[in-house]
């Protein structure tokens, strides 16, 4: 597995670079400079923070369809590489960017935090967890999708996925506001404490994100290439 | 033991099948795959590797399972396919921290030495490289950590006559170890006529001859005659026959040749070509 780590960095360094350079300035430099003290929260970042997570996601889909494109995919696997190691390594190489780059991010909520009420550990989790836990979400709904049925006609599932879901949500959510039980609900969200939430938030996500995996797994090894 | 045997071979697809297929790479020997584009030559090889599922059949690689044991053997085999796999952003050099990484008896000093041997650049990027340099660079990564066994699918199609020979060259060097052997692919059947100890012929998805080299030099030959001729031969020696205006070109079992007719020695891509084209 070393060895596919060192390929997709040693390929994908120059655009991981850019891509933590676009990071850097949409995650800390325009929420900072944008600022409006009176009004803004930490969990307005999220937008901007997940907005720039959500570019890694992108990841997966870029190395396994250049693996397809240059028959990487098929010729890793005569080395000492098992299938399920080549895809171990995806999602492990998506996880540690998402991190990284929510981490990135995190640094724009420290300083707005700063800049309005002052330092709340719970509130950085609570909004960390968002910012991670949105586009992990996404790439485990995308890359069994890419395993199951490759680059090009994966995307395109994954796009009608990723569309039924958007819909179906905000329809249960614009039915939940209209309802009694559903603005009970909301409110009690609201009055959640924080560091709960944010443990919700990273546990759903690290299920989706193993399920995910082990889908993934299944689907590759039973893929002819 | 030998490096690759497999038995009663079966996989389906929609359009094609490999069917029955039953072929040995013996230790030490280089067996050679011909057919025609589409013969199931790189499937063979596909499953084999375990790129492909089988249907049935058993397959065992250095004497192990193809499908259970696989992982255990990917160390002594070297693979070198019809492109060039490697990211074309990275140089040679870059390329060799990959394999050093995957592979356990991975070798430096045989690495640059096949580079050398090549007069492959260490730091241009891949990308850059000619067809046939890219081709020789994959031979290197194949042969640099000891692989006991070489599978190569169609490597040397598309590659000038100079390069080609070089490929063969360094084949003949590998196969000086008896404990080395080699599947080839080609429809290149020249190539192969170098290099191969044993000859398999697939078409349509089926081995329709396997044999030693040599032995297909002692068996078969070439005659020109008249249709009266040809009508006194055996039917059953006659291999492929290509009939024109002025006679006919007749690949036939030597024993069955009349004794008044000159026979030719074969080349195996006539061969190949009459027992595909000319159906014997």
């Amino acid at each position: 597995m070393k060895a596919l780590f060192r390929r997709d960095l040693l390929v994908f360094t120059t655009p991981l670079f850019l891509l933590v350079f676009v990071g850097l300035f949409g995650e800390i430099l325009v929420p900072i400079f944008h600022v409006d003290t009176e009004q803004n929260t930490p969990l307005d970042l999220v937008f901007f923070g997940a907005m720039g997570t959500m570019m890694i996601t992108i990841l997966p889909q870029s190395i396994i369809g250049q693996d397809e494109n240059t028959g990487w995919n098929r010729f890793c696997l005569t080395m000492p590489v098992k299938r399920t190691q080549y895809v171990s390594e995806k999602y492990l190489l998506t996880l540690g960017f998402l991190i990284v780059s929510a981490l990135v991010a995190s640094g724009g909520v420290i300083s707005l935090m700063v800049q309005t009420t002052g330092f709340d550990g719970k509130m950085y989790l609570l909004t960390l967890s968002l910012i991670l836990g949105a586009p992990l979400f996404m790439m485990s709904l995308d890359m069994p999708l890419l395993f199951r049925f490759g680059m090009k006609r994966g995307i395109y599932f994954f796009a009608g996925l990723f569309l039924l879901l958007f819909v179906s949500g905000l329809s249960v959510f614009l039915w939940a506001s209209y309802t009694d039980g559903g603005r009970a609900f909301f409110q009690q969200v609201q009055e959640a404490d924080s560091l709960v939430l944010a443990v919700c938030i990273l546990s759903v996500s690290a299920v989706i994100y193993a399920v995910s995996w082990r889908l993934s797994c299944r689907f590759y090894r039973k893929q002819e290439i | 033991m030998n490096a690759i045997e497999i038995k009663g071979l079966n996989k389906y697809f929609k359009d094609f099948a490999v069917k029955d297929l039953n072929l040995t790479v013996p230790n030490g020997c280089v067996v050679g795959l011909v057919g025609e584009n589409g013969a199931g030559k790189s499937t063979t090889i596909k499953l084999i590797l375990g790129l492909l599922h089988k249907d049935s059949g058993s397959i065992t690689v250095l004497g192990k399972d193809n499908v259970k044991e696989l992982d255990s053997i990917k160390e002594d085999i070297g693979v070198v396919f019809d492109e060039c796999c490697f990211p074309t952003e990275l140089t040679a050099h870059r390329l060799r921290s990959i394999f050093r990484a995957a592979y356990r008896q991975w070798d430096d000093a045989a690495y640059e030495g096949y580079l050398k041997r090549f007069d492959l650049p260490l730091n241009k990027a891949i990308g850059k490289f000619s067809r046939g340099m890219k081709m020789k660079l994959s031979m290197a990564v194949a042969l640099s950590h000891h692989a006991r066994l070489l599978i190569l699918d169609e490597a040397t199609s598309g590659l000038d006559p100079v390069v080609r020979d070089d490929i063969i060259d360094l084949l003949m060097d590998f196969t000086q170890d008896e404990e080395h052997s080699i599947l080839i692919s080609s429809h290149i059947v020249s190539d192969l006529e170098k290099a191969c100890d044993y000859i398999a012929f697939l078409h349509k998805g089926r081995l329709v001859l396997c044999e030693e080299k040599d032995k297909l030099y002692e068996q078969y030959c070439v005659i020109h005659c008249s249709e009266q001729q040809l009508a006194t031969i055996d039917k059953t020696a006659v291999i492929g026959k290509k009939v024109g205006a002025f006679g006919a070109e007749v690949i036939v079992q030597k024993e069955a040749v009349p004794s008044a007719l000159p026979s030719y020695p074969i080349d195996i891509e006539k061969l190949f070509v009459f027992m595909v084209k000319e159906g014997g």
